[in-house]
Formats: C-alpha cells, structure tokens, sequence
C-alpha cells in the first residue's frame, strides 16, 4: 500500500491512465465528497493538516489531468519513469459511431443467434432437403418454410436477426398474397430472409417473385 | 461435519489465520448504533433459513440481547463459565422461542464480570471456537477496550456497525485503528513492537505517533521483510460494514465511502453490507420485547435486513474457509496481560 502523497495523480483519484477528462471530473467530485471538510465518510479520520494536504494533492492533481497540455507533460514524465505505457495514454480522436443495436457481433451474429444450428447453416446446400428444393425452378412459401424447418431455425430467430416483422416472415413463408407489400419490397425482404440462411439470395428472391408475382 | 475447522482452535484463539470463518463479531465503537439488534436480527435470519446459529453477547457487564431474541430470564451465562460453575461452554448454550437459533447469554449476577483477566479470558475465547454451530454471532460491547478488540479479532470477518451520523462514524474509525494497532501487537514480537513505538517517537520529534497506519510505514522503512508480514496479514481480513439506521435525508453512499478510505488509507478489506433504514416501529418492538422481523415483516427495514443477510451468506461462499494455519518461525503471538 502506497502512502497518499507517493500516489500518482491517477491512483489519488482512482482513475485509469486512460481516462477521459468527462472521468477525471467525476473522479474529483467524487474525492471531494470523501475528503472534503464535511464530508461525514471521513470525519475524524484524517487531522486537519492531513487533510488539508490531501486536499492540495488532489487539487494539483485534478488541475494537471483537466488540461490538455499539463496532461500530456505529466503523463510522459510517468512513462519515461516507467510507471505506464505508452498505449495506456487518453487520446482525445473522433469518436466512431457506435450501432444502437449491433455491438460487435454483427458479423458474427449467426453464431449468437443461431447457436444450436450453426453446423448446418454452415453448408445449407449440403442438406439434402434444401438442396432438393433449391433444385426447382420457382419457390413457393412453402419451400422456403421446408427449408428453414430443415435447416432447425426458427421463425422467431429469422425475425429476430432480420429485424423482419414475424407476421410478415410468415405472409411469405404461407403465400399470402394480399398481406405482402410491393413486389419492390418484398424482393428486399425474401433476399433478407435467404441471406439469412445463408441461401444465394439473388436466386432465391428471383424465384420466389415469379412464383408470387405470377397469380396477381 | 463443523467440527473440522475446531482443530486449530489453539491459534485460532491467537487471532492469527483463524481458521474458523463462521464466527462473526459484531462491534462498532458507539453504543446505540444497533449492535444488539442487528445481531439479534441477524441470528434470527439464519435460523429461520436453517442454520445451526449460536448468538452469544459478549457486551459484558452490559448484556441485553436475551431481550431483543426473547428470552426473558436468562438461566446459565457466560459468568458461569468464567467463574466456573460449570464446566463446558456448551452448558450456557440456551434454547430460544425460535428453532435452530441458541444462545449465550452475557447478563449476570456477577457485576465485576465486565473485567475479565486475562487468562479468563484466554479460556473463553478457546471456548467460544470450540462451539460446533454453522454460524457464531458475537455482539460486542461498545468502546476499544481491550476485551472488545480481542474479542473482535476472534476472526477475522467481524463486522462493523454504524450510523451515518459523525460521531458514529468517529467510533468506528477508532475501532477499526484499534483493531489495526491490536493485530500489529500481536504479529510483532512485543520487543520487537516496543522498539517500533520508541524509534516511532524519535522520529516525528517527540510526539508519539498518531496513527496505526503510520507505524506500519515506518516499520516497513526499517524492516521491509517484517513490514510485508505484517501487512500480508492485515490482507487476510475481511471485514463488513454495516449502515444502520439511514433516514431518508441522509447520504446513501458514506458506507461505500467509508469502505474506500478504509482500502485506500489502511490497506484493510473492508466490504460495504448495505443500508439498513431507521424505523421508529423497532423502539416500538423492543419496548412490547417482540422481535421486529416477527411484527413488522413488510417493512423497508425488514427488507433491508433480509438483503443484508443474503449478501452476507453471498460472501461467505466467495470466501471459503481457509486451511490450518501455517506457523512461521520466529513468530510469537500474545495477548498481552491486561489486555
């Protein structure tokens, strides 16, 4: 245990070297809610000299980590000495936006949302029963449902990755013409749904728009 | 199947490594901040979720948790076995209204049962871990008497309470110093001890030193390999902070607070337990002698304390029992005479 005017300023403020400066302000209020003269936390604690050299320390440290340029000076006196790296620094770059919903797993999302299933989505054409279907010239709803019986997904997992309503996914697996939206739309929505299978997508949406369009 | 840790009760009872995790002293410095009642509570809890749980109160010369756990006439006490009347603890053990929960009383004819010597009191801690329940609760008395800490460092899980009020808190840094400059007696040789306190003077001029934690600096300035020791068996604490009765105006998070300073500035673990909110229907409990969780089950404070006590379980399965001391050479450990 380091005494606390041996600290450095981000262990007196309980911070990590990469801590925005939104943290650092946090962290200060924080600590002053500690060792500030009223604080009841700790109250008798420290004697008033202590105390007041605590304070000091932290002040300075607060100063020297809310600028900018006293930050950098501080932090590359602590590398030199060793006391961290230089990958650990802040860096104020642009933000990347963040997706709403798709924190990382994006690419791999087949993987979390198809757990069970995921072997034979790997190689859909492998399984006999696509393959068979596959090999016709137009697809119905049907095929498309036998497909994804066949490959174990279930519809809520395709609504749920595809972000398609269910009630629509099931408008196209049974045919329902009058329920399905514009041809336009609705080749967007099978392509979504073959992707998701990891089906050639193109080929399937073309088929299954003959199929549907045909009647109407 | 308890009685396997009973083993090593003889450094057990040193307070160094004790091997026994399921003996919980209960102190806080300041009387009225709800030792008692916490620990009759407490004991009720574990009872109720069938634990074999003993309370026994060790606030000598002050007892009243047979009041809060509803035993009106408190028969053996833990006098007897001082002054030997009887001779095995488990004698004093007494049945409560509740199942599963037992209890030792501390109240008692004898009035100067409050000053224990010490080999009366070597007796009694021996004693108390040899006792075969699954969880022992100690309610201490208050103040930093000598009886007090030693019985705090019993094991080292006791917990702390207090009130969000400063003159609690206060008391409760003095215990928890206390406590601290007790296990650094005890690790240290008491020569060994003496010279740190003399070389202690020397160096901030004439005044003694303040504080607990400014001896162990010092020492590790001086004596870097003894210093570690020391400070390696202060690690093996695992203390528990308690908030007692929070109003709603006060600051919910001093307990978490207090926690970190203690970490931050004495290199001791100290875990925050909760908050446990003030409600005036516990005076009325304690005055009509039924157990609040009994008369007010659905209150905030009675959830408060059903939390508490499931955090509380929560941590002991994080913290297995440890295994039988290891004895290291050149290591004597004393109570001292007096204390």
């Amino acid at each position: 245990m380091k005494p606390f005017e041996e600290q450095n300023y981000y262990e007196m403020l309980d911070l990590p070297t990469s801590a925005s400066p939104f943290d650092v302000r946090h962290a200060y209020k924080t600590a002053l809610q500690i060792y500030g003269e009223d604080s009841p936390a700790s109250y008798s604690f420290f004697s008033q000299d202590d105390r007041a050299g605590i304070l000091a320390n932290l002040e300075r440290a607060f100063l020297t980590l809310i600028n900018d340029q006293s930050r950098m000076e501080y932090d590359q006196g602590l590398i030199s000495a060793g006391f961290m790296g230089e990958s650990e620094q802040y860096r104020n770059g642009p933000k990347t936006p963040i997706p709403l919903f798709d924190l990382e797993e994006t690419c791999h999302i087949t993987r979390t949302v198809f757990p069970h299933t995921e072997k034979k989505l790997c190689h859909p054409a492998e399984n006999p029963v696509v393959r068979e279907i596959l090999s016709k010239d137009s697809l119905t709803g049907q095929d498309l449902k036998q497909i994804r019986v066949a490959l174990g997904v279930t519809l809520e997992q395709v609504a749920e990755f595809t972000k398609i309503r269910k009630r629509l996914l099931g408008a196209i697996e049974e045919d329902r013409h009058e329920e399905l939206p514009s041809s336009f739309h609705l080749k967007s929505f099978v392509r979504t749904y073959a992707d998701c299978l990891r089906l050639d997508a193109d080929g399937v949406a073309a088929r299954y728009l003959q199929q549907a369009s045909a009647p109407r | 199947m308890y009685r396997k840790f009973y083993d090593g009760d003889v450094q057990a009872m040193n307070g160094e490594e004790n091997p026994i995790t399921n003996i919980w002293p209960i102190g806080g410095g300041k009387g009225g901040s709800g030792k008692t009642f916490l620990t009759g509570s407490l004991g009720l809890l574990l009872a109720r979720q069938g634990f074999r749980t003993l309370v026994i109160d060790a606030d000598l010369g002050a007892a009243n948790l047979h009041t809060v756990i509803g035993v009106a006439y408190p028969g053996r006490t833990l006098s007897d076995f001082v002054n030997r009347k009887i001779e095995t603890l488990e004698e004093a053990v007494m049945k409560t209204p509740v199942p599963n929960l037992f209890f030792i009383s501390g109240a008692g004819d004898n009035l100067d049962v409050a000053n224990l010597i010490h080999s009366q009191k070597r007796r009694l801690l021996r004693a108390i871990s040899k006792l075969p329940y699954e969880h022992v609760l100690l309610d201490l008395g208050a103040g930093t008497s000598f009886n007090t800490i030693d019985f705090f460092l019993i094991s080292n899980t006791g917990i702390f309470v207090t009130t969000p009020e400063p003159t609690s808190i206060e008391n409760v840094y003095r215990l928890v110093r206390s406590v601290y400059l007790r296990k650094i007696r005890q690790v240290l040789r008491e020569e060994a001890f003496r010279e740190l306190l003399q070389e202690a003077v020397m160096r901030s001029n004439g005044t003694s030193a303040k504080n607990p934690e400014d001896l162990l600096r010092m020492l590790r300035t001086c004596d870097p390999v003894q210093g570690e020791r020391l400070e390696e068996s202060l690690r093996s604490f695992r203390f528990k902070l308690v908030l007692n009765q929070l109003r709603k105006q006060d600051n919910p998070q001093i307990g978490t607070l207090v926690c970190r300073i203690c970490e931050k500035h004495l290199g001791l673990r100290v875990q925050f337990l909760g908050n446990i909110q003030h409600d005036d229907r516990v005076h009325d409990a304690v005055c009509r002698k039924v157990h609040f969780l009994n008369k007010y089950p659905y209150t905030q404070t009675a959830t408060d304390l059903r939390e508490f006590c499931q955090r509380f379980l929560a941590e002991r399965e994080d913290n297995p029992p440890a295994g039988p001391p290891v004895e290291r050479p050149g290591e004597t450990i004393r109570i001292t005479a007096n204390g």
